[in-house]
């Protein structure tokens, strides 16, 4: 019958006043998009920190999905899907499902993540055993200054107070990070360890981040303490 | 005996090198738990002064031990005693320092030749104006050296001019360095210059644009910022001019441009790192460039090369810089080169550039965007894009520029291959093209490194026709940033 007959113009045109585009709560977004990398970073930031490992500690690799949600009152939602690294070498590392909320009030972003391994688990705990122990058998308190040096090389027997460094940065970096502003470690200014009488091994450190798109470079002091 | 005591005193300052004459390392297997623990006990005795290169951690792996001269005898003495096998890896540690020491002296001696400058390394500036002599020397007929200027700072603003011949020819421009703390790409730039010197003749794309096209490359664009980095703040990035009313040094010479300035992403604050300057082309090292190229008339392409958020690059262990991103970036920077020569070669006419690209103003006619010489330049490298490509393909504009079209993606295959590979790459390297109108690369505040290419329109510098002001207007009124998120 005729009347019942929709025709199609008239019908789009009810869907169109049915969603205004306003109020598109999800939005996928482009994998390579500079705003998806930056949420997966976040992300990282946090687990990263959470994780507490220095032999785990992972880079982003690439992101392979990437949805926003836009929940009012509330904030943007990112959902992803990433690949990563290991920090160290580069390798594959696994993937990550993750949620990064930033709130509309000012304050830390929430994250939830959860990431497939490559490496085993006790590996990365004997790694990290091996860092504990490098610094744990040094005769006196470890001082040093720009690691990396102008020239982008670390000393080797630096290397796990800069891993310690990448992994309690993260946690300043993760506070301050914004939807639109990123963080990224430029430099351990200065290194200075304090020794204790218990297990855990201490540091006083002052941090560069190099702070984008300002392209300031912001200096942070950090106290870190640490048991693997 | 006052003098000779002061003498003495002297030497005493001056010798604060320490020596380790006679200092032996050597390599000890550890072949139970107990000679682990006698290892370590032996690290723990103040007095012997031995220095573990490896440390004793776990059985298997080679323990590796400095052992000042003094203590030699006791400590060896000490391992056999407990059965240790060892082997004496070096014999005389300062031998080998003088070695080292000698031929760092020798290969600065011989860098007179560019064959012998390690591009492997980062430079001072010294160094490389230097090698830029030495490249001029070596490819007299095909490289000249151009002064463009002096830097606030008076230093010289020097630039590379490749050419094969002829009166004024169409002509690209690379700079690099114009963020001092960007290392990475003074030292592509030198990289790229020896490339191109040595490929002339060799590489059939390179010799197919020298043979009709010139290239400028301004290695050093940043000539105080870069000293700077070097002699005071490594993190140094913009220029060193002194500000009136402030105790801040410098601007930002990459928001000192003419082309949206004092936009979003530029601060009017000189403390920041991206304060723009009092006013467009404040700046002694953009003033120069922009006089340049306008004296010129015949620039076809500018390209500016940045470096991503990672300005040290380091590599996470003990490497000589500049490593893998060095790499990475040298390959980019030879296929930009290469691949430049296959669009300006094949598919463009040169003369009838089109008048750069307009954001969304002058959108709709090829002819309206001709006249549209005014027109803000391009935020976003989405709809510059799809502009390029329109231009330089033929292709008629469709209402929603499709920008990952097949033939898109050809036009400008390398600037694509490139963004997406760039996003996805570890190293953090992004580039992408903003095509601009007026002489400005760029002002981009995204953290992203881009190629920031624009194509300026024909040989007429300066542009004195204004965009009919109706339709800018009206396009500057309805443009707003793109709602979705623009791929980097």
């Amino acid at each position: 019958m005729p009347g019942l007959r929709a025709s199609p113009p008239a019908f789009l045109l009810l869907l169109a006043l049915a969603f205004p585009r306003g109020s598109l709560a999800v939005q996928e977004l482009e994998p390579g998009s500079r705003s998806a990398a930056a949420a997966a970073r976040v992300a990282l930031l946090y687990r990263n920190f959470q994780a507490g490992s220095l032999g785990g500690l992972r880079a982003l690799g690439q992101v392979r999905k990437a949805t926003l949600k836009n929940i009012p009152e509330s904030g943007h939602k990112y959902y992803l899907q990433f690949s990563t690294e290991d920090y160290r070498t580069g390798e594959d590392a696994g993937n990550c499902l993750a949620t990064v909320l930033f709130p509309k009030k000012k304050s830390r972003p929430v994250v939830s993540i959860k990431c497939s391994h490559t490496k085993d688990q006790k590996e990365i705990q004997e790694e990290d055993n091996r860092f504990y122990q490098r610094i744990r058998h040094q005769s006196k308190p470890i001082t040093a200054n720009n690691i990396p040096d102008s020239y982008g090389n670390i000393e080797p027997a630096l290397e796990p107070v800069w891993a310690l460094a990448v992994a309690g940065s993260s946690s300043i970096m993760w506070e301050k990070s914004t939807e639109t502003l990123g963080y990224f470690l430029a430099q351990v200014k200065s290194v200075r360890q304090w020794l204790r009488k218990d297990d855990f091994i201490e540091f006083d450190y002052t941090v560069l981040l190099h702070e984008i798109p300002t392209q300031e470079i912001i200096s942070c002091h950090m106290r870190l303490t640490w048991l693997p | 005996m006052e003098t000779l005591l002061v003498f003495l005193a002297l030497l005493g300052v001056t010798s604060t090198e320490q020596l380790f004459v006679g200092d032996q390392v050597l390599r000890v297997t550890a072949r139970n738990e107990e000679h682990i623990t006698l290892l370590r006990v032996l690290g723990e005795q103040e007095e012997l002064q031995v220095d573990f290169w490896r440390h004793p951690n776990s059985l298997g792996h080679p323990v590796d031990l400095r052992v000042p001269f003094p203590s030699l005898q006791g400590v060896k003495k000490f391992l056999d005693s407990h059965n240790f096998s060892y082997s004496i890896m070096i014999e005389d540690v300062q031998e080998l320092l003088d070695e080292e020491k000698e031929s760092m002296r020798r290969s600065r001696r011989v860098k007179r030749s560019s064959r012998m400058f390690d591009f492997t390394s980062y430079h001072t500036i010294d160094e490389i104006y230097e090698w830029m002599d030495v490249l001029v020397e070596d490819h007299a007929s095909l490289v000249s050296k151009v002064q463009i200027g002096q830097s606030y700072e008076q230093r010289p603003l020097l630039v590379l001019k490749f050419s094969t011949g002829g009166s004024n020819r169409p002509a690209i421009w690379l700079d690099t360095g114009i963020h001092a703390r960007e290392w990475i790409t003074q030292a592509t730039g030198v990289w790229t210059a020896n490339k191109i010197a040595k490929e002339y003749g060799q590489d059939p794309s390179v010799t197919a644009i020298l043979d009709s096209m010139d290239i400028f490359l301004e290695i050093v664009t940043n000539p105080d910022g870069f000293a700077f980095t070097h002699s005071s703040n490594r993190l140094w990035r913009k220029t060193r001019s002194i500000n009136a009313g402030s105790r801040c040094v410098g601007v930002d010479p990459n928001r000192n441009w003419d082309a949206g300035f004092g936009g979003a992403g530029s601060s009017s604050n000189p403390c920041s790192e991206t304060y723009h300057g009092p006013h467009a082309h404040s700046e002694k090292e953009v003033r120069a460039i922009v006089d340049f190229i306008r004296a010129h008339g015949n620039f076809k392409s500018v390209i500016s090369i940045h470096s991503y958020s990672q300005m040290l690059l380091f590599p996470y262990g003990y490497r000589r810089a500049p490593t893998p991103d060095h790499q990475e970036m040298n390959e980019l920077a030879k296929k930009a080169v290469s691949d430049l020569a296959a669009v300006f070669g094949t598919k463009y006419t040169y003369g009838s550039i089109a008048n750069t690209i307009c954001t969304r103003c002058c959108a709709s006619s090829p002819r309206a965007m001709r006249s549209c010489r005014r027109c803000r330049s391009c935020r976003t490298w989405s709809i510059c894009r799809y502009w390029v490509w329109r231009w330089i393909l033929g292709t008629t504009p469709s209402p929603r520029p499709s920008l990952y079209t097949p033939q898109a993606k050809q036009g400008w295959g390398w600037m694509w291959d490139h963004g997406n590979q760039a996003v996805k790459s570890k190293t953090g390297w992004c580039w992408g093209v903003h095509p601009w109108q007026d002489l400005t690369p760029s002002v981009h505040f995204s953290p992203s490194s881009w190629i920031s290419g624009w194509l300026p329109g024909g040989s007429d510098f300066p542009w004195t026709s204004a965009c009919p002001s109706a339709a800018c207007r009206r396009s500057k009124s309805t443009w707003r940033p793109a709602r979705s998120p623009i791929p980097s």
